[in-house]
Formats: C-alpha cells, structure tokens, sequence
C-alpha cells in the first residue's frame, strides 16, 4: 500500500480511518481528533521518504498510537486540570452502543485497549500488532486475552443491566 | 468474536462521521509550525550555551592570577663539600688558655 502521491490524497484517504481507530483506543473524540492530527503534522514534514514506506499509513498509525499512550499517562495530570476548568464542553451525540463499547474499553488499561482494536478493528494479525507496539508477540497474545475477556464480561454486565425492566 | 469486531467497527465509522477532520493544510501548517518550534528551540539552546561559554572564559581570563607557592624543591648537596685551608694560612698559633680553679 505505498502512497506515491501527494500528501494531501494521501490525509484525505486515510484521515477518517485512523480518527475512528484512535476513538477507540482513547475513548474521546477531541482526544482522537488531536492524537491524530498531530501525528499527521509529523507525518507531512516527512513525507519526502514517508511516501517511499510499504504503508505510511502504518507509520502514522503507530504514532498516533504512541501520542494517544504518552497522553493516558498524563491523564491523571490532565483530569485535575479539567476539573479545576469546570465543566467539560459538551461532547459528540454517539449511539448508546457505541457509548456502551467505549465505556467498557475505557476501564481496560492502554495497552489492551490498543491490542484489541489493532487486532479487531485494524486486522492486523498478532505479530504485526507487537511489531506495532513494539512488544513480544506473546505480550500481545496476552493483551488480547485478558482484554477480550474483561470486555465480554463488562459489556455483558452493561447488556444484563440494559435488559433488566 | 465477529459480534466484537463489528461492534468496533460500527463505533468506528461513527466517530469518524461525527468528528471534525480539518483539510490536510491544516496538519500541513501544523507540522511546518513544529519543526520551525523545534528549530528555534535547538538554535535558542546552542546559543545559550555559546553566551554561558564565552562568560565563562572571559570571567576565567580576568580572574587575578592566584599568588605561586614557594618552591618546595630543597637545595640538597648533591656532593660531600670540603672547606680547604687558604693557601695563605701557614702559620698556626696555639691558644693559651689560663685555667681558674675555683674555692677547694
């Protein structure tokens, strides 16, 4: 999937993509929307070899992937500052499903978080993902299990809950 | 966990019709004003450090010279010296020397 093309036919294809990928993995939409541009802001000042690479979008992926893990540890920082701020502004009207999905992958640490929707969501098989995170593929396995197990049992608990009269 | 794999990706396609995505000139200039902040910030640095190191040297260059210490190095005789009689001495006179001894 090389990008031999303009920068700007290379962002209009592949911008959409990436903000729902890193929605997930933040959980916020400002958050993935920022995630994302900055990591297309170092993509464009690299393009001159970035256009070269097998998948740019690959590279801008993982550093999206990157910023949106630096970010989650600042979060605890960022949460005080927020609350100090008074209200948040007010956020984007997603379907109950999708906020119920996000929710329950907003309790899972980064990392799992990251596997679940580089595996699921992206498609990238397991050797790919730790090659992306930079980690043992056994990590990821790990990752994926545990990840995939606390999701199963949060948004069944959310649906048990949503059944109930 | 098809189920799991769709759910993403309904969540996904949503995001990504609701959020805001600027053209790319806006990440574009974004980039040029990083690499132009990251620049600034590096030439800012080797400048600072060329200030801190000429002060540095001119404060070093005008600093009174520190008063030298003693030369510790001792005159040791590197030879056993011997003090010869003038030539001009050849004639020796005894000492006469009175002896007083006192009340017995």
């Amino acid at each position: 999937m090389t990008a031999s093309g303009s920068f700007e036919e290379f962002y209009t294809g592949a911008v959409s993509r990436l903000l729902g990928q890193l929605f997930l993995v933040t959980g916020d939409l400002h958050e993935a929307e920022e995630v994302v541009q900055e990591a297309f802001a170092r993509a464009s000042v690299r393009w001159s070899w970035l256009r070269d690479y097998n998948a740019p979008e690959a590279w801008v992926r993982r550093v999206a992937m990157n910023l949106a893990a630096d970010r989650a540890r600042k979060l605890r920082r960022q949460a005080r500052a927020i609350l100090r701020m008074g209200p948040p502004p007010a956020t984007h009207e997603v379907s109950v499903e999708t906020l119920a999905l996000v929710e329950a992958l907003g309790t899972l640490p980064v990392r799992q978080r990251q596997v679940i929707v580089l595996h699921h969501l992206v498609g990238l098989p397991v050797e790919e993902v730790a090659q992306t995170l930079r980690m043992p593929a056994g990590t990821v396995k790990s990752l994926l299990s545990r990840g995939r197990r606390a999701l199963a049992a949060r948004l069944g608990e959310a649906e048990e809950v949503g059944d109930r009269p | 966990m098809s189920d799991l794999q769709t759910r993403l990706q309904t969540a996904a396609d949503e995001a990504a019709h609701l959020g805001f995505i600027p053209g790319p000139e806006a990440a574009i200039r974004r980039g040029r004003q990083r690499r132009r902040r990251l620049v600034g910030g590096a030439a800012s640095l080797v400048v600072l450090m060329l200030v801190a190191g000429a002060l540095g040297t001119g404060r070093l260059a005008s600093r009174p010279t520190p008063l030298a210490p003693a030369p510790t190095s001792s005159t040791t005789p590197t030879a056993t010296s011997v003090t010869r009689i003038p030539a001009a001495v050849t004639k020796v006179i005894p000492l006469n020397v009175q002896v007083h001894l006192g009340p017995s």
